[in-house]
């Protein structure tokens, strides 16, 4: 059998991830110190270290058998793959956020019907949610710095990430709503999955037991 | 005059139409060599034709224009329907079976998947008539000679019952909304999400226990014997024996390495009402294909016979051929 391909996301879950995956039993010692490596084989896999955004497209290719993704990508996507196993590690939330020094408060944006104009970096996940309560928007498509928006005039809420809500205090929002949990998925290819099933249902059942 | 195509569409030049047409001229000559007779249906229809049960994924993504007399016409998106129109309307006075088969270009709207964009090729056949487990392992058969004569060498064939998630869950007592949930999470692949709904149900702790087994009831004969017990709690016993036939008549056969059971298929057709199959290869990332049994699509064109078949998508062997799935 071959080894099993692993695409695992650059930035914040790297670490979390190849703790995990050493927790049960991978060789992930090359991993700790890529440098510019983007491929790298271990003795028991071979890895690719991408953006987080591509990791379900290597995914969906199969380029990779498996891959650890934060939800707000999947969600953001639409992506033909299997989501095997929720890791609970990198968790956070999407809200819809305004300013804390609205007129008439901030909550009353939420009660007020009319178009409003929303910025974010996640305009698939905000038009899913403003259609899910019935509210009307524009979205901005936003890449970075979302917390400018409001401040500026740009936008009137925005929808974000938040971990600890700190930098939205910092810039003087608040939270208006929760719109979902966030956390670190193991996804799979659909063929990977069904021809080397047995391997990945082990991993699978290893993270699920490794607390 | 600017050249260009509509997005999503190729051209297919010289030495790739010749290498195509010489794999057209494989499957064509493993369709004949077991008696199964080429048709040659128009590219457009009526909407309501092509529409009949296949599925709503499918009824958004066709290509749809209006006909001099103001009816609805539409690109076939898949074969299936189209032959089933076929019998029903020109054979119904010969004798079944009807064994057909056709390499033909299909219609989608929708983003380009692995080979498959907004045309694409299908080689398939259609067996109308006879619906005994030895009928369906002949279709899975053909699936798997099919393949070999493509050239494909690294292959295996997924097989399942389309019907057995629905005898488990219309024997708990979960309301439609529930069960409707349950099989979304599974056709979705989100075994994340479907595992939540299963313990957000609140039923005992045996019932939670097989609903979370169900998803991963893959591989060799011994999923069989799980399966069963869970089918004898649960129900769903009938199917699994004639999944059991069918199983056993490909071992018999000598395939059964080429068998993988799995009963967590789900495929993007409405029409099935039995077996399902498709085809994988470590070389592509997609299905080369699949099918199964579809027994009621018929009866919509007023020909009531069981069925079953498959389909290939030519550009996905291709692109399999093409990075080594042909064995090195």
């Amino acid at each position: 059998m071959s080894k099993l391909k692993i695409a695992v996301s650059k930035g914040s879950l790297l670490e979390p991830v190849i703790r995990q995956l050493s927790d049960v039993g991978f060789d992930t010692a090359p991993l700790s110190d890529p440098g510019r490596r983007l491929r790298l084989e271990t003795a028991d896999a071979e890895y690719v270290i991408c953006r987080a955004t591509d990791v379900p497209t290597f995914v969906e290719w199969g380029a990779v058998d498996i891959g650890f993704v934060g939800s707000d990508t999947l969600m953001e996507g639409d992506y033909d793959i299997f989501e095997l196993l929720d890791l609970g590690i990198g968790a956070c939330r999407f809200v819809l956020a305004g300013r804390a020094d609205a007129s008439g408060g901030a909550q009353a944006a939420l009660r007020e019907n009319g178009p409003r104009r929303i910025a974010t970096k996640y305009p698939k996940v905000a038009a899913d949610y403003l259609e899910r309560c019935g509210r009307q928007a524009e979205i901005i498509k936003l890449y970075g710095s979302m917390e400018l928006a409001p401040l500026v005039g740009l936008a009137d809420e925005i929808v974000d990430l938040t971990a600890t809500g700190r930098t939205l205090a910092d810039n003087g929002l608040v939270e208006l709503d929760e719109i979902a949990p966030v956390s670190c998925r193991l996804i799979a290819n659909y063929v990977s999955y069904k021809i080397k099933s047995a391997t990945i249902n082990e991993l699978v059942e290893r993270l699920r037991n490794n607390d | 005059m600017d050249p260009a195509v509509p997005e999503g569409l190729w051209d297919i030049l010289p030495a790739r139409a010749q290498k195509r047409r010489a794999l057209e001229g494989r499957l064509r000559t493993a369709f004949e060599a077991r008696d199964y007779g080429e048709v040659i249906s128009p590219s457009f229809e009526f909407y309501d034709n092509l529409a009949v049960e296949t599925g709503t994924a499918l009824r958004g993504e066709m290509v749809r224009f209006m006909g001099t007399d103001g009816r609805l016409l539409a690109l076939r998106p898949e074969m299936t329907t189209s032959i089933a129109r076929v019998v029903a309307q020109r054979l119904a006075r010969e004798d079944e079976p009807h064994r057909l088969y056709y390499i033909a270009n299909v219609f989608r709207e929708h983003s380009s998947k692995q080979g498959q964009p907004r045309e694409f090729w299908q080689a398939g056949v259609e067996r109308i008539g006879g619906g005994s487990p030895d009928d369906d392992a002949e279709i899975v058969l053909l699936f798997i000679e099919t393949l070999l004569a493509a050239g494909l060498k690294d292959f295996k064939v997924g097989l399942g019952r389309i019907d057995f998630l629905g005898r488990v869950l219309d024997k708990l007592e979960l309301g439609g909304e529930e069960k409707d949930s349950l099989r979304a999470a599974l056709a979705g692949r989100n075994l994340v999400r479907y595992e939540e709904i299963v313990k957000r149900l609140d039923l005992d702790e045996a019932t939670t226990a097989d609903l979370l087994l169900l998803p991963g009831l893959s591989g060799g004969a011994q999923v069989l014997d799980r399966a069963e017990a869970l089918g004898e709690r649960r129900g769903g016993s009938e199917v699994l024996a004639g999944l059991r036939q069918v199983y056993e008549a490909l071992a018999a056969a000598g395939a059964a390495d080429r068998v993988i059971l799995d009963l967590g298929i789900v495929r993007d057709f409405d029409y099935y009402t039995g077996i399902i199959f498709e085809a994988y290869t470590p070389a592509l990332g997609a299905v080369l294909g699949g099918g199964g049994r579809y027994d009621n699509l018929l009866a919509e064109f007023g020909y009531d016979a069981p069925a079953a078949g498959f389909a290939l998508g030519l550009e996905r062997l291709e692109s399999a051929l093409a990075q080594g799935g042909g064995g090195r």
